[in-house]
């Protein structure tokens, strides 16, 4: 006893056996697919069907009503494979109107690719697709997996999301070729061949064998891993799958808030670390135009949300694995690669923007300024960013900074001192500044602005400087060194503790204790006249500095 | 207006010496086959199977499959047009023939083919006198 089907081709009603049926109905889906975006895909289908119809009319009689599997064997063998509809017309001699057809079946799927794949055939695959050399796509995964780390994320999850090429229908749309007897057959070929080449290498040279062998085993260590990641993600999957999801979704709108809110980019510390400025400041600091900040911000967004939006995606498909969204994948890794050579291109501009520096030192006599003391005492004047002398000495940073009045103010001002080699007193005041060319950073160096005041026994040194915020964050900094001759003392005031910048001294005290003493220079160097002559080496964190001088 | 025929019967002349002559078999024949359902057409309206059989006895055509899409091309390409009709013996059938501007591309077709025609003997004559073989 057999089942059969009754089917209506064109007009015309057939009672057909289950197999033929299924055979029948598979043909004339492929035929179907063929031609699924081509102009006129139901002409061509339902001409097929009437002559199908025709045929199969020649084949039943009032003897022989059904129609079995090998009616319609025959009737596909008189209407051929549907890949041989179209074997005489290849690309390149197809124009205008007629192009349309045969892309039909040249669609690339992105695929992992066993064959030639170094871990899980990831690179390879998208090599395909893109038509690159998988060695770029792979040097690109290398560096981001050294230096970024978010690449390796990216690897795992297409890892998971892409699917292997198996079948040789899937390595030929992995590859873009169209998929037809032809090439199945060229590719079968070739696989046997390559497995040929295995057969004779394993007779070949024992070295060679053994390299295969260690080559196979790494491949196996590898394949083993990948089974007990897929297996492992299959059992728990649903649980990461949600993890991935919200991790994603969060990482991703903290992004978008951290750009379109105004939540400040560096401010870890509350008061004293850094004075805090948003993301639009920084832009105003940095970028030369609003053009250049805004590929800054989609190159930061390509190159490091795409891997969250991606894991997010990757949790979905975790956890409903029907509801792949086509391209989405390949989408995802252009918009990443896009990322890079954006990332890449704003990089080397702003490098660019930095490449020379110059220095422009100015040295005052201070005593042409009214300095008569043999002991001056060091001390700061007004400090915009309210430093706490608790914090003061680490508050001496480059993230010390905010933009007022169209001026940009840096509270970094590093402060030495050193000997004399002639009997001034002298200020050495270093401005110094990066730019695209050597005039460009001279002129950037030359507008910085530092202030300090002077009368008969006090220094007050600014600890800050400002710079015109048209002239943007190029590297501006303000180096100072006092030059004191033998015999003359300072008193470092404990203000000085926000600017003073490794000063050497006989007792090697570290710079924010030598404040509040008194230190006069001697043929050796800098020696401390009111320190505790025991404590002077023993620098231990619980002896207290907080000596009164008199 | 662009002769597909003429631009085909080209590359296959072209392309004779240097491809292999499966792939020139094939060039000529996609290009042959259009103009025989054009000329086909041209004499009478026809439906598929009419043309099948015409184009089987002189062995055009080697799976039947390769007609309709290519009936769907030149149709529309505009040079085809179609009516349906009722059938005694089986479903009913498309009767294909040409638009104007379709005998219009086959006088042209026709023109070209005889230039070409000659032209190609011409070839293969010379070719006959200077071979060693």
């Amino acid at each position: 006893m057999k089942k059969t089907v009754q089917v209506n081709l064109s007009g015309q009603v057939f009672t057909l056996d289950e197999d033929a049926y299924e055979l029948l109905s598979g043909y004339l889906n492929k035929i179907g697919r063929l031609y699924e975006r081509s102009v006129g895909k139901d002409d061509i289908l339902s001409d097929i069907e009437s002559r199908i119809a025709e045929l199969l009319l020649e084949k039943i009689d009032d003897s022989k009503s059904v129609v079995n599997i090998r009616d319609v064997e025959e009737v596909i063998q008189v209407m051929g494979k549907p890949e041989q509809f179209e074997e005489d017309y290849d690309a390149e001699s197809d124009e205008g109107a007629y192009q349309q057809e045969d892309y039909s079946y040249r669609t690339k799927r992105l695929y992992r690719d066993p064959d030639s794949r170094v871990l899980g055939g990831v690179c390879s695959g998208i090599g395909y697709y893109f038509g690159f050399d998988p060695i770029w796509i792979r040097l690109i995964f290398g560096l981001s997996f050294v230096f970024f780390g978010t690449g390796l994320f990216l690897y795992i999850l297409l890892w998971i999301i892409i699917p292997e090429a198996r079948t040789t229908a899937e390595k030929l749309s992995m590859k873009g070729e169209p998929v037809n007897i032809n090439n199945i057959g060229k590719t079968i070929e070739k696989e046997f061949d390559a497995f040929g080449e295995r057969i004779s290498n394993k007779e070949g040279a024992f070295r060679r064998n053994q390299g295969k062998k260690l080559e196979r085993g790494v491949d196996r260590l590898f394949h083993f891993l990948a089974e007990i990641f897929r297996g492992l993600f299959t059992v728990i999957g649903k649980l990461f799958g949600t993890l991935f999801i919200v991790v994603g979704v969060f990482v991703f709108i903290s992004l978008l808030a951290g750009v379109f809110g105004s939540a400040d980019v560096i401010h870890l510390g509350s008061d004293s670390w850094s004075a805090g400025m948003d993301i639009y400041e920084w832009r105003d600091v940095v970028f030369n135009s609003d053009e250049w900040f805004f590929m800054a911000i989609v190159a930061f967004f390509l190159f490091v949300g795409i891997p969250f939006l991606a894991l997010a995606y990757g949790g979905f498909v975790l956890l409903m694995p029907r509801y792949k969204v086509p391209y989405l994948g390949a989408s995802l890794i252009s918009m990443w690669f896009i990322g890079v050579v954006l990332a890449i291109l704003t990089g080397l501009g702003i490098a660019q923007e930095f490449s020379k520096n110059e220095s422009i030192s100015d040295v005052i006599m201070l005593e042409d300024l009214g300095l008569k003391a043999d002991t001056i005492t060091l001390s700061i004047g007004d400090d915009p960013f309210n430093v706490s002398m608790k914090r003061a000495y680490y508050a001496n940073n480059d993230f010390m900074m905010k933009s007022k009045d169209d001026y940009i103010i840096v509270g970094n001002v590093d402060f030495d001192i050193r000997k004399s080699q002639d009997d001034e007193v002298t200020l050495e005041v270093v401005r110094h500044a990066n730019g695209a060319s050597f005039e460009a950073a001279a002129d950037k160096a030359e507008a910085i602005d530092y202030q300090f005041r002077v009368d008969s026994s006090n220094v007050i040194l600014d600890p800050f400087f400002k710079y015109p915020q048209e002239d943007l964050l190029r590297s501006q900094e303000v180096s100072l060194v006092l030059r004191i001759p033998e015999g003359k003392a300072v008193f470092l005031d404990e203000g000085i503790k926000r600017i003073i910048d490794d000063i050497d001294n006989l007792q090697d005290m570290y710079d924010p204790r030598m404040v509040e003493h008194l230190w006069e220079m001697t043929p050796k160097g800098l020696d401390c006249v009111d320190c505790d002559k025991e404590r002077r080496y023993i620098d231990s964190a619980n002896v207290s500095i907080s000596v009164e001088v008199n | 207006m662009y002769s597909i025929l003429q631009y085909n019967a080209y590359i296959f002349v072209m392309q004779l010496t240097i491809m292999n002559i499966e792939n020139s078999k094939a060039q000529l024949r996609k290009g042959i086959l259009e103009f025989c359902v054009l000329a086909l057409l041209g004499k009478q309206e026809a439906y598929p199977s009419d043309l099948l059989q015409s184009l089987k006895g002189a062995e055009l055509i080697v799976v039947e499959g390769t007609l309709y899409p290519l009936l769907n091309r030149l149709k529309n390409a505009g040079l085809l047009t179609y009516r349906w009709e009722e059938s005694k013996s089986g479903p009913p059938r498309k009767y294909y023939s040409l638009t104007e501007q379709g005998k219009t591309f086959f006088k042209e077709l026709t023109t070209s083919w005889s230039e070409l025609r000659d032209a190609v003997e011409n070839v293969l004559e010379t070719n006959i006198t200077n071979e060693n073989k």
